[in-house]
């Protein structure tokens, strides 16, 4: 039964060990406070415990402990822990009545931990070493009491089973003797036996070079201390220890771990050994034999860590069915396994499958009938190579690595950012390198180091978008959790996850090697670089990776996860527990090679690590400032006119001025803002519009934290926090309301949902373009104050043109090589300009807090709570930005501002020395992992069809040889994708058949699954692939490459290919969702499932029906005659002619939807009807030529790659 | 064992099971997932082979279950447990002291406090200065439960229900939302919801209808979006199906733009001829078959869904049940009759929101909470208890679990100037009704203050494995290979509540 509890409880703290953040720890959090602390730690109490067992002779337990129990211990704990009744502590789940509650302790683990008091929650909490100390909010136990506490903790804390009663001096002293003879035979059996079976057969994994499960046997104490999991031995009570258990396999694991259980007489001696106390007569030590089995005994011989070698390419008996290599190995398990290959699939099913696989398009009518009359031997290796050559390709297999490299647009917002803005970069850099077939190597190096590699080259910095894409605002640890889990999966096909926590539980991992594969990573962090040509950032920009400086961040704040100087490993992956005593450093598993790899820092050049030093940069900020003047004087002459319209509308007088009563804001009587006086009701049109779309973030009491609220005109106008005014009265081209509804400025308005449409965004621009105007005694003194400000406001940007032409020229005198003489000189200068541009600007701020101020507080009175508070609101952020321009102004600067950030002179070097590692041809499984990627794609089914997990518990290759062969040949071949391509399509084995009708086929029967490939496997389009087609067939694809992601929710408005929309882990186009959409978190491999959802987007979507029309008329319409539209419909849509069947229910079904459509107003409509882009045709015969098509678009053909 | 392959018409060897090979297969060749993997099998086409130890669910329940479908209740933003469903007389009577100057002073020092929370944002302070109730409290029913006055026509309902009183999470922000779902704080990452779980491990009651339903505003995007009513690594087939109150628009792609009914069967009579033509062509293809069998659910979905919807078929008497004869009531009242309608109709899984309507915040009564929970708890009373009484009296109470809750409950202190209440994931109310829970008690408790659970604390995945347990689920039994489970994931059913 204590087995069974203390089974339970070390599985829950097992399970417990795992989470990636104990945040769901709370009512177990104890449980790992509880844990053994590192042995830096641990100096006082051994000692005491130790000391405790001196002093007190290391009894059997039946007799001494438990004495040690009725005369100490009970009433200790009677006096002391039981005045909380036990109805009390039962409530934590604690009861101290018996030994196996107190075993099994309460909500925060074990309260003991038999024959370990240091590592015993109770002892920790007597002593005050952990909170809250007990007694709780008592005085603390005299020493005596808990020294003898301990003694009997360690004693195995036996408790009062035998008789009571005070044992006589002559027992006590039989006892003692008893006692030392024991320990003496212990001490010889450990010398003799023990200790040779325990380094020969346990030493390996515990204590060695592992410590599996963070147990160590090397010495008692050690041992005592147990593992990550809690205590495996009780000393004198072998029955209770759990490692006797384990080497008994009573206990699953059984020990040694895969390995031949130890004799029965060794079993037995172990456990007298643990029954006499566990003595140990010095530290165990790895035989010298033994150590160099360790890696051999731990998989170094499994395939997937040995390089691959190129095999011969076997000599097979159907010699003619042999195309290439592939083809042989493939033909050799046939051969093996008694397996007929099907036939060539005829031309027209081989061309639709090659067009679609390489580039996620099917061919052309005219294409198709191209091949099939190309009579040459080549025909199908030149369409190959063309293809290939396509850009299209690039996009369609773009996504498959995308799928791999877990691409994703930025997402999240106001909780949980990742990835990050202009990511497309990095796809677009995916989609250039692949169209030129840069070698894969090179793609991983760029990827992990493109900017240690190449700092100054665009092309490689866009690349790390791979690392970019992995950030994660709220924590550092999850961030390169992530980075480390991911590199390892998709690069190298290897499960380091999971020795995040422990050790790998089937390949030879060590926890520590996986916090040394992070220690490559720990310096990196995210930046965005200007791009030439646009130098506002949130426009555009380069997120990439480069190594920063550790910033050491105590408490972890969001929005600024620290990056950490050192690596160290977190104790059963609790990142709140590092083991600081020992600092790693990077390294790639010993399995792999160890230390044998070299880090050298890298030098950056100045454009890198000072990226806003580049002219480039210096020409945008100058063009920029440029525009900025223009603008300003464009505002100023407005504002001019304003005012002399003011001034004649004041001179005209207040006679005229009777139809435009001044009516202020909010006072009583009709409101002009609120009524229809601009002809748009903001109540009744607008504000519906607003609380459909705009409301969850933007109410009073929002969640959001721009402050800016929708509800009303005022709220409106006073606008949010972060960035003012959401509009300019009478300027709606300028006002930011609609500059982010219309997603010119970013992110577009609203987050996340559908955009507004253009209608309403016009209702909304009406409302403001027809703002009532200022009646004429405000509108005076109001357009002398726009004037005034706006003079401010070109003064100062006039100022700065200069003062950034300065400082741009004492930056490159700095930098300049040679040392520029007048560096000084002009730096001067700079700092003279500066702050002359400074103090203009401070005016031009200071003014406008007065004029907000101003306004704020001369407001007529207020007309309810709700617009005072706001106006209140307004005038307290007015007077701040007044004594903060103020402030500003007062101060002076030491020297002028640089251009931009300065970053780190030179980059580790660690990430390219990782990616050196990973792209080497060394390395045992790059190559072969990459390759099974691309095999799974040409032929449906993976060799490994473990995709990211070649290690010991994944599955073996299918064709193993097949597969050393690929990566070999992809290596040598430069590791050129394009070739692999064109090897793997152009075998027998892709130009087979995917079925036959005959269902006795002998090898149905002997290979159901096709794992040995004698036929190929049909397929479903993913989902990009259906939707481009659709749009493809009906001649409306617009093949535009690159740019910025587009709006998911527009994918039946903007007709780009679907690797172009937007795609996050929250933000999917509803109709590539239904079909199975890459999530971006993790998709190694598309999931293709089959939902009634699906046929309802098939059948339902404007998408799909529009483009079926459209088809319908490019094939000719009603014009055509039937046969020949029905063959033209079946040859474009399915790429084959249709059967006499087809052709002859095809024609039926014409004859039937015309009959139906003869008298439309006998025909039922659905409860909705919205119209789509492209409506119905008239005709009746056009009609029903719209529905065949769209019914070959439903067809599970169409769908099919066969 | 030499595999077989088989395309088995009456299969006794594979006792309607998929098994694991299959299943994987299923995942690995394409066509994944249980709807198909359900069909086949019921239609005795799986393949079989019974030498692997694990098996994917089989849509049977692991034991005898007590109920048959779930209708999840869930109020976004935060309801304020001490003025509905746990009110604290203390409270009252410390209204205006700090709690450093009650004798409750140690729930502010309690280790609950420090280690419950995992903080998004570092500006959460600990609202201390403590704040009266807002409303009375009354003891309702045969039980005499005391739950406030907010709850006028519910209250009449006590005696059916079961008050968990000391539910707690983690999540201190509102993406406890996606951690009251999944069972895992959005810092974890994402993972399966409850809805998805009993999707995956019961499957379909109703081959017309999507199994997991979800009813009323979705969580927002920032919030964790559809996650929380999603299926994560169990596939997308298993995540919940939004239908919008709307009958007009229920779901994506429910209506075809300008096409007559007529025009579309006959079109899918013809798919479905030229299917079968493919068919003789392909006889080894159980996709296309799968592909053919989701066209006519499909088909019958355009019809059963709006059925959903046409409240005509309901009795005034029943529609004034739910209140959707008042404005106030009707929009939810609308969502509950709906509910009722899908359980009825064979349907899992029914997840309900409300709070985040047209007008955002929900309950999340950062001030005037009196205001605000007064307004809401009226939106939702009237139809909440209508639901109870109509399952009841169509005896549909028995088989049907309504659970109740929100993703945390509101602070003891005062937030701000104007009277609100902050978040408060420390100790809150879940509440269960029907489907074999009892009725009329009171489970667990929070400390007098309404701070901290401190009876029989319970992690929302407790509730999950109660909700699991009455489907006859055992939430252990209940993993994929692969996909590492904690213990927290598990949760343990909450026994004492089970009749």
């Amino acid at each position: 039964m204590l087995r069974d509890r203390l089974k339970a409880k070390f599985k829950t703290i097992r399970f417990l060990s795992g989470i990636a953040i104990a945040v769901v720890a709370a009512g177990w959090g104890w449980a790992q406070e509880s844990a053994p602390q590192p042995a830096g730690k641990l100096t006082p109490a051994p000692v005491a415990a130790e000391q405790a067992r001196k002093s007190l002779p290391l009894v059997p337990v039946e007799t001494g402990g438990s004495r040690l129990f009725t005369e100490q211990v009970q009433p200790l704990l009677e006096k002391h822990c039981l005045m909380c009744d036990s109805g009390e502590l039962k409530k934590w789940g604690l009861d101290f009545t018996t030994r196996d509650g107190l075993l099994r302790g309460g909500d925060s683990g074990p309260a003991i931990v038999a024959g370990d008091a240091k590592a015993s929650l109770l002892y920790r909490r007597v002593t005050h070493e952990q909170e809250p100390a007990m007694p709780y909010k008592l005085d603390r136990l005299p020493e005596a009491l808990i020294t003898e506490l301990a003694a009997w903790i360690n004693a195995g804390a036996p408790f009062d089973t035998a008789p009571s009663g005070q044992p006589t001096a002559a027992a006590a002293s039989a006892n003692a003797e008893l006692q030392a003879k024991s320990e003496e035979k212990g001490l010889r059996l450990f010398v003799d036996k023990v200790r040779p079976a325990l380094e020969t057969r346990c030493l390996n994994c515990h204590g060695g070079k592992f410590k599996q499960a963070g147990l160590s046997l090397v010495s008692r104490d050690t041992l005592l201390r147990g593992s990550d999991n809690g205590p495996v031995v009780v000393a004198g009570d072998a029955a209770n220890s759990l490692l006797v258990k384990k080497i008994k396999h009573e206990h699953e694991p059984g020990m040694p771990y895969k390995g031949l259980k130890l004799g029965d007489e060794v079993i037995g001696q172990i456990v007298e050994w643990i029954n006499a106390g566990l003595p140990y007569d010095g530290p165990l030590k790895l035989p010298t034999a033994v150590s160099q089995g360790v890696v051999q005994r731990h998989g170094s011989d499994h395939w997937a860590y040995q390089r691959p070698k190129r095999p011969a390419v076997p000599v097979v008996k159907n010699r003619e069915w042999v195309r290439n290599p592939i083809d042989a190995f493939v033909a050799v398990e046939h051969e093996k396994r008694g397996l007929e290959p099907l036939g060539e699939a005829d031309p027209r099913t081989l061309l639709r499958r090659v067009y679609l696989d390489l580039i996620g398009l099917p061919p052309t009518v005219e294409e198709m009938q191209a091949f099939l009359a190309d009579r040459s031997k080549d025909a199908y290796a030149k369409v190959v190579d063309k293809l290939l050559a396509s850009p299209r390709y690039g996009e369609r297999w773009g996504r498959h690595w995308m799928d791999v490299w877990r691409y994703t647009d930025l997402y999240g917002g106001y909780l949980m950012t990742s990835s990050q803005p202009h990511i497309w970069h990095w796809r677009d850099w995916i989609i250039e390198s692949l169209n030129q077939d840069k070698g894969y190597d090179r793609m991983i190096i760029e990827m992990l180091a493109g900017d240690e590699m190449a700092p100054a080259d665009p092309q490689s910095l866009k690349a790390t978008g791979y690392l970019a894409r992995n950030f994660y605002r709220f924590n550092r640890n999850v961030w390169l959790q992530d980075t480390v889990e991911h590199t390892a999966a998709g690069f190298l096909g290897i499960t380091l996850k999971c020795a995040r926590c422990h050790d790998h539980k089937y390949d030879p991992i060590a926890q520590e090697e996986y916090y040394r594969f992070r220690a490559f990573f720990e310096p990196y962090d995210i930046r965005m670089d200007r791009v030439p040509g646009q130098p506002d950032l949130s426009k555009n920009g380069l997120p990439r990776a480069y190594d920063a400086e550790p910033r050491e961040v105590v408490q972890v704040a969001p929005y600024q996860p620290a990056i950490f100087g050192q690596t160290f490993r977190f104790v059963r992956g609790d990142e709140k527990n590092p083991d600081k005593e020992h600092p790693l450093s990077p390294g790639i598993p010993e399995i792999f090679g160890g230390d044998q790899i070299k880090i050298e820092p890298v030098p950056l050049p100045l454009e890198a690590y000072y990226p806003d030093s580049r002219s480039s940069t210096h020409q945008d900020l100058m063009a920029q400032a440029k525009a900025k003047i223009e603008k300003t004087e464009a505002g100023l002459a407005k504002a001019k006119q304003a005012l002399a319209e003011a001034k004649r509308r004041a001179a005209v007088g207040a006679s005229q001025e009777v139809t435009r009563a001044p009516v202020p804001i909010g006072a009583a009587g009709p409101d002009p803002l609120a009524s229809s006086v601009a002809g748009v009701n903001f109540e009744k049109e607008l504000k519906p519009i607003f609380e459909r779309n705009c409301f969850f973030c933007h109410k009073s009491g929002n969640i959001d934290k721009s402050g800016l609220v929708l509800e009303s005109p005022e709220s409106i106008l006073l606008g949010g926090r972060l960035n003012g005014p959401a509009v300019i009265p009478r300027r709606s081209g300028e006002s930011p309301l609609i500059l982010y509804l219309r997603g010119e400025k970013k992110p577009r308005m609203p987050l996340g949902k559908t955009p507004l449409s253009e209608e309403q965004i016009a209702l909304v621009e009406k409302w403001i373009n027809q703002f009532p105007e200022d009646p004429s005694e405000l509108a005076l003194p109001k357009s002398e104050a726009a004037v005034a400000l706006a003079e401010k406001e070109l003064a100062a940007a006039r100022a700065n043109l200069p003062a950034l032409e300065a400082r741009i020229v004492a930056e490159k005198a700095k930098y300049a090589n040679p040392p520029d003489p007048n560096a000084e000189a002009l730096a001067q200068a700079a700092r003279k300009a500066e702050r002359q541009a400074h103090l203009l600007k401070g005016e031009e701020n200071l003014l406008r807090a007065q004029q907000q101020l101003t306004e704020a507080l001369s407001s007529t009175t207020p007309s309810d709570e709700k617009a005072e508070r706001i106006r209140e609101k307004k005038a307290e952020a007015a007077r701040k930005e007044l004594d903060a321009a103020a402030a500003a102004l007062a101060q002076a600067k030491e020297s002028y501002t640089p251009i931009g950030k300065l970053y780190p002179k030179s980059s580790t070097g660690r990430r390219l020395a990782l990616a050196n590692w990973i792209a080497s041809k060394e390395n045992p499984l790059t190559a072969r992992v990459a390759v099974n990627h691309m095999w799974l794609r040409h032929f449906g089914k993976p060799l490994v069809s473990t995709v990211v997990n070649f290690g010991l518990n994944g599955k073996p290759p299918t064709h193993p040889e097949l597969l050393d062969w690929l990566a070999s040949e992809f290596m040598e071949k430069n590791w050129s994708m394009k070739v692999m391509h064109q090897l793997m399509v152009t075998s027998n084995a892709y130009w087979m058949q995917s079925s036959t009708t005959d269902v006795k086929y002998p090898s149905l029967t002997r290979d159901p699954e096709n794992r040995y490939l004698w036929r190929m496997n049909p397929r479903r389009m993913e989902a990009e692939a259906v939707r481009d087609t659709v749009l493809y067939l009906a001649g409306q694809l617009d093949t535009a490459m690159g740019g910025p992601e587009l709006e998911e929710n527009m994918g039946q408005e903007i007709l780009r290919r679907s690797i172009y929309f937007r795609n996050t882990p929250n933000l999917q186009m509803e109709f590539l969702k239904l079909f199975d959409a890459p999530n971006p978190t993790s998709c190694y491999e598309r999931n293709e499932s089959i939902v009634p959802q699906q046929a309802l987007a098939m059948a339902n979507s404007k998408l799909s029906l529009s483009h079926a029309r459209l088809l319908a008329r490019r094939l000719g319409g009603q014009a055509t005659p039937v046969g020949t539209f029905v063959a033209d419909a079946f040859e474009t849509v399915l790429g084959r002619p249709p059967s006499a069947e087809e052709r002859a229910e095809s024609e039926k079904f014409l004859g039937r939807q015309i009959a139906l459509f003869h008298d439309l107003k006998k025909l039922t409509a659905f409860r909705v009807t919205v119209a789509s882009e492209v409506g119905p045709g008239s005709d009746p015969s056009l009609r029903a030529r719209e529905n065949l098509v769209h019914a070959l678009f439903n067809r599970n053909a169409f769908l099919t790659i066969r | 064992m030499k595999k077989q392959p088989q395309l088995i018409h009456s299969c006794s060897s594979c006792c309607g099971r998929v098994n694991r090979r299959v299943f994987l297969a299923d995942l690995g060749m394409g066509f994944t997932g249980l709807v198909l993997g359900a069909m086949l099998q019921r239609d005795g086409i799986a393949l079989a082979n019974t030498s692997e130890v694990w098996t994917p669910p089989d849509g049977k329940p692991h034991f005898t279950p007590k109920a048959k479908s779930v209708i999840w209740i869930f109020m976004q933003g935060g309801v304020s447990h001490v003025e509905t469903f746990d009110p604290k007389p203390a409270l009252n009577k410390y209204a205006g002291m700090t709690i450093a100057e009650t004798p409750y002073k140690d729930v502010l020092t309690s280790p609950l406090v420090k280690n419950n929370v995992q903080e998004l944002t570092t500006d959460r302070k600990l609202m201390t200065k403590i704040f009266p109730m807002q409303v009375g409290y009354r003891k309702r029913g045969q039980s005499g439960i005391e739950i406030s006055d907010w709850w006028p026509q519910l209250g009449n309902c006590i005696d059916d229900m079961a008050l968990i009183r000391s539910v707690w999470t983690t999540d201190n922000d509102h993406t406890g939302q996606l951690q009251f779902h999944t069972g895992r704080h959005i810092f974890d990452g994402i993972f399966p919801s409850i809805g998805s779980w009993v999707h995956y491990g019961l499957g379909s009651l109703n081959d017309n209808l999507p199994q997991f339903v979800v009813l009323g505003p979705m969580v927002p995007p920032q919030l964790g979006g559809v996650a929380a009513v999603g299926g994560s690594y169990l596939g997308p087939e298993h995540s919940g199906v939004q239908l919008e109150g709307d009958p007009d628009n229920p779901l994506p792609f429910a209506f075809p733009p300008d096409v007559y009914k007529e025009e579309q069967e006959s079109e899918f009579e013809f798919v479905k001829r030229l299917n079968q033509l493919d068919a003789v062509k392909y006889p080894n293809d159980p996709v296309l078959r799968a592909r053919v069998k989701s066209y006519e659910l499909a088909f019958r979905m355009q019809t059963t869904v709006p059925e959903v919807f046409r409240f005509d078929e309901e009795s005034a008497a029943t529609r004034k049940l739910y209140g959707l004869d008042q404005e106030n009531t009707r929009s939810f009242g609308n969502h509950c009759l709906t509910a009722r309608r899908l359980v009825e109709k064979g349907v899992r899984f029914v997840q309900v929101f409300h709070g985040y309507e047209m007008a955002g915040s929900g309950w999340d009564a950062h001030s005037d909470l009196q205001e605000n929970h007064a307004k809401l708890c009226a939106q939702v009373d009237h139809p909440i208890a209508g639901l109870l009484k109509d399952l009841k009296q169509r005896g549909l109470l028995d088989e049907t679990l309504v659970v109740c809750g929100s993703e945390f409950g509101r602070t003891p202190g005062v937030e701000g100037a104007r009277g609100g209440r902050d978040h408060h994931p420390f100790g809150f109310t879940v509440w269960m009704a029907g489907g074999g829970i009892k009725g009329g008690v009171v489970h667990g408790a929070t400390d007098e203050l309404g701070f901290h659970a401190v009876e029989h604390r319970h992690y929302v995945t407790d509730i999950h494995a109660t909700v699991l347990h009455q489907l006859g689920l055992d939430s252990r039994r209940l993993e994929v290979p692969g996909q590492k489970r904690l213990e927290i994931d598990f949760g343990k059913p909450i026994t004492e509540i089970i009749v």
